[in-house]
């Protein structure tokens, strides 16, 4: 290891620059004294030599063969029906009122006809319940445990991490997910915290977290074990 | 000491370039957005492609990263580079892609592993009896055997982000990041053979530094 003399790198500042020295991402005079040093000392020689196989490892792949003509094409092809989906929705929010009761009527007979299908249906289903129960014993404390309270003394809180800072847009979707008895505080850009209600069920902590999950921009849903809005890792 | 002083005129150059082009594609502009891309994919693929260690994955990564930059670029408030947000962004979608693929039992390890393509010669080192195609698939096993955290960071690293850049991507402390660069070094070197660092250094002996990987 080599001796330091003034204006001289020490041998864990060189060290520790040693890594952008050699991808030559460091400024000029800084690089120049990291070099100086590594000339002088074995132990940054043989490091210099690890680091520099290890860059132009993690700098190499195959992925430049690749042409991007056609994946570009596909994902213009999402990005156009994203923005199609945009305006469609923007276009029904400043329909008036009549236009959309006259489209309304305009779908009512086909409502219809799916309206009566689901009746008969759910009056299948209900009927075939009804059966199962007169000839099931059925424990009715079963449903009552699937209920159980999260938490009988404190509220529940979820922390919300998301792959980007959310626009007006996302902002509604996640809040449609968490529900509108949910309490929002955000904690930075992309974390948020959720506060549920004191009622808020275990079934109900699962949907919601489920909702949350199926939102595009949500990274993970974390229940706040120890309840300090701390992200547990 | 922080190696913040990783500046040039050419990179500063490439930043200004990365903003007007995120500031058209904030304008809904297919034409810089396609630039955008292009001028990303490959490192950000690069990049998700050690994480996910999967290519088809990793590709999917990298266009859901994109598609995610296109919705959100009005939202881009220049607190970071584009280049750190853009990272940051595949970053949170790699883990989000593994996380899941752990819960559905999807992730394979070995086969599929990213193809390296070799460019260096195949001769052996006389003294170590090393081929340049053999040491590279020896620091490959090396890099894959740290762990995502410290294969994050020394990969975020050789790309030529700082470490303030990369707490920015990873969303930790600087001195998180610094931890975690000095324990992939630490690890890596144990993970290497004695055989393999010698070749390393004849090798480094035999050339002058690397090429000059400019990032933007």
């Amino acid at each position: 290891m080599a001796t330091q003399t003034p204006n001289q790198l020490s041998h864990d500042e060189a060290l520790e620059l040693l890594p952008w020295h050699i991808n030559s991402t460091l400024e000029d005079p800084l690089s120049e004294m990291v070099a100086q040093h590594v000339e002088r000392c074995s132990t940054c020689q043989e490091e210099a030599a690890i680091l520099s196989n290890t860059i132009i490892a993690l700098n190499t792949g195959d992925a430049e063969n690749a042409s991007l003509d056609g994946r570009f094409a596909n994902l213009l092809g999402r990005v156009r029906e994203f923005e199609q989906s945009k305006h469609t929705a923007g276009q029904r929010d400043g329909q008036s009122f009549g236009q959309r009761v006259a489209e309304w009527l305009d779908l009512s007979q086909r409502r219809m006809q799916w309206a009566g299908a689901f009746a008969l249906g759910l009056a299948v289903g209900i009927g075939a319940l009804l059966v199962t129960m007169q000839s099931t014993d059925v424990d009715p404390s079963l449903g009552t445990n699937y209920q159980t309270h999260a938490s009988s003394s404190m509220p529940m809180r979820l922390q919300v991490q998301l792959d980007q800072a959310p626009d007006a847009e996302l902002l509604a979707r996640l809040e449609q997910a968490a529900g509108s008895t949910a309490q929002w505080q955000q904690q930075s850009d992309v974390r948020f915290l959720i506060e549920l209600p004191d009622e808020t069920t275990v079934k109900t902590v699962a949907d919601i977290k489920s909702r949350l999950l199926a939102v595009d921009s949500v990274v993970t849903v974390v229940i706040d074990v120890n309840n300090d809005g701390e992200k547990s890792e | 000491m922080v190696p913040d002083h990783i500046a040039s005129e050419e990179k500063a150059h490439a930043r200004s370039e990365d903003r007007q082009l995120l500031s058209e594609v904030a304008a809904k502009s297919e034409i810089a957005f396609e630039r955008l891309y292009k001028r990303f994919y490959h490192r950000v693929l690069q990049f998700v492609s050690r994480i996910v260690r999967d290519r088809r994955i990793a590709e999917e990564v990298v266009d859901d990263t994109m598609f995610a930059v296109w919705k959100s670029a009005a939202n881009f408030e220049g607190r970071s580079q584009v280049s750190t947000w853009i990272f940051g962004i595949a970053y949170r979608r790699a883990l989000k892609t593994m996380d899941s693929n752990k819960r559905h039992n999807v992730l394979e390890s070995g086969d599929d592993r990213i193809a390296v393509t070799a460019t260096e010669d195949s001769l052996s080192d006389p003294e170590t009896n090393v081929s340049s195609v053999e040491l590279r698939r020896h620091i490959d096993d090396g890099i894959d055997q740290l762990s995502d955290d410290h294969r994050t960071v020394m990969l975020l690293t050789a790309m030529g982000y700082s470490y303030g850049e990369i707490a920015t991507i990873v969303e930790s402390p600087v001195n998180t990041v610094k931890t975690r660069m000095f324990y992939a070094r630490k690890n890596l070197r144990t993970i290497l053979s004695s055989q393999t660092i010698s070749a390393m250094i004849n090798k480094r002996q035999e050339s002058t530094w690397p090429h000059r990987h400019q990032i933007s």
